[in-house]
């Protein structure tokens, strides 16, 4: 079973945090405060799209013809996720 | 992504795909309306006459298709963030005429042939036509919902506006033409 990582709290709707942190490996436990990379705060499905969208060296087109979507479609999404990122930005500033 | 493809087949098929399906469909409901004298002259006004050659009725159509696709490329430039192409508006808008095939085709059915007046097999023509025309402006809708990448009050908007405009220049231009 996948994990999804929890990026929202719960109780009040506010962004998570890290504190804790851990080596698998040695057992060695790293507290503190650190904030979550901004492409955890995408679904999953944003973030394959990012990845799909690196892969094909951001061509929309070869996005279309893989995904079996149209040119329309693919760029809607990629502009959905442009306009998600501008506003995590706006908020985090 | 669950999709509807018979109200947005848009999802998968735009651009210059969707201009080469909508224009052998184009081409097929010109020379039907030529066979049994169906008239477009707007994107809901249908009228039945014959006596005309088959130019008039490409022009007509292409009035139509051309007109509204204009007003949605240019309203669509303004409203919508996204880096909208014609090609996909042109297509689109006419893929969307696709159902339009199906009102030449009633005037071949005997029921509009014998056009009895209140008989059950007129009337089901007649929702057949409604259904068509209904559905033809659901593709508008939602072709101008994936080639200008717009939602809720401005596509709304779009809508309604270029439909209207559409219309107006639609009707105007081929009553000139008769």
């Amino acid at each position: 079973m996948n994990k999804r990582l929890p990026i929202i709290c719960p109780s009040c709707d506010n962004q998570l945090k890290v504190k804790q942190l851990i080596c698998t490996h040695c057992e060695t436990e790293l507290t503190g405060l650190f904030s979550l990379p901004s492409v955890s705060r995408f679904t999953t499905d944003e973030q394959n799209f990012i990845l799909d969208f690196v892969r094909a060296s951001g061509s929309l087109k070869l996005m279309a013809q893989n995904m079996k979507l149209s040119y329309p479609t693919v760029r809607n999404r990629l502009d959905e996720i442009i306009a998600k990122i501008n506003k995590t930005s706006t908020n985090e500033d | 992504m669950k999709t509807n493809y018979i109200y947005n087949p848009f999802v998968r098929i735009a651009g210059y795909e969707a201009l080469l399906i909508g224009l052998l469909t184009f081409l097929a409901t010109c020379f039907l309306a030529f066979k049994t004298g169906t008239h477009f002259i707007g994107l809901s006004e249908v009228s039945f006459a014959k006596d005309a050659p088959f130019w008039f009725f490409f022009i007509e159509n292409l009035i139509v298709w051309l007109s509204l696709s204009v007003f949605v490329f240019i309203i669509g430039l303004f409203l919508s963030k996204s880096r909208i192409r014609f090609c996909d508006v042109l297509g689109t808008l006419l893929l969307a005429r696709v159902p339009l095939i199906i009102v030449p085709c009633l005037r071949l059915t005997p029921a509009f042939q014998s056009f009895i007046v209140g008989s059950w097999q007129l009337q089901f023509t007649n929702i057949i036509y409604y259904l068509s025309m209904i559905w033809t402006l659901v593709l508008v809708f939602n072709a101008i919902k994936v080639s200008c990448n717009l939602k809720e009050k401005k596509l709304i908007i779009v809508f309604i506006v270029s439909v209207l405009l559409a219309e107006v220049i639609s009707i105007t231009v081929i009553n000139n033409l008769n």
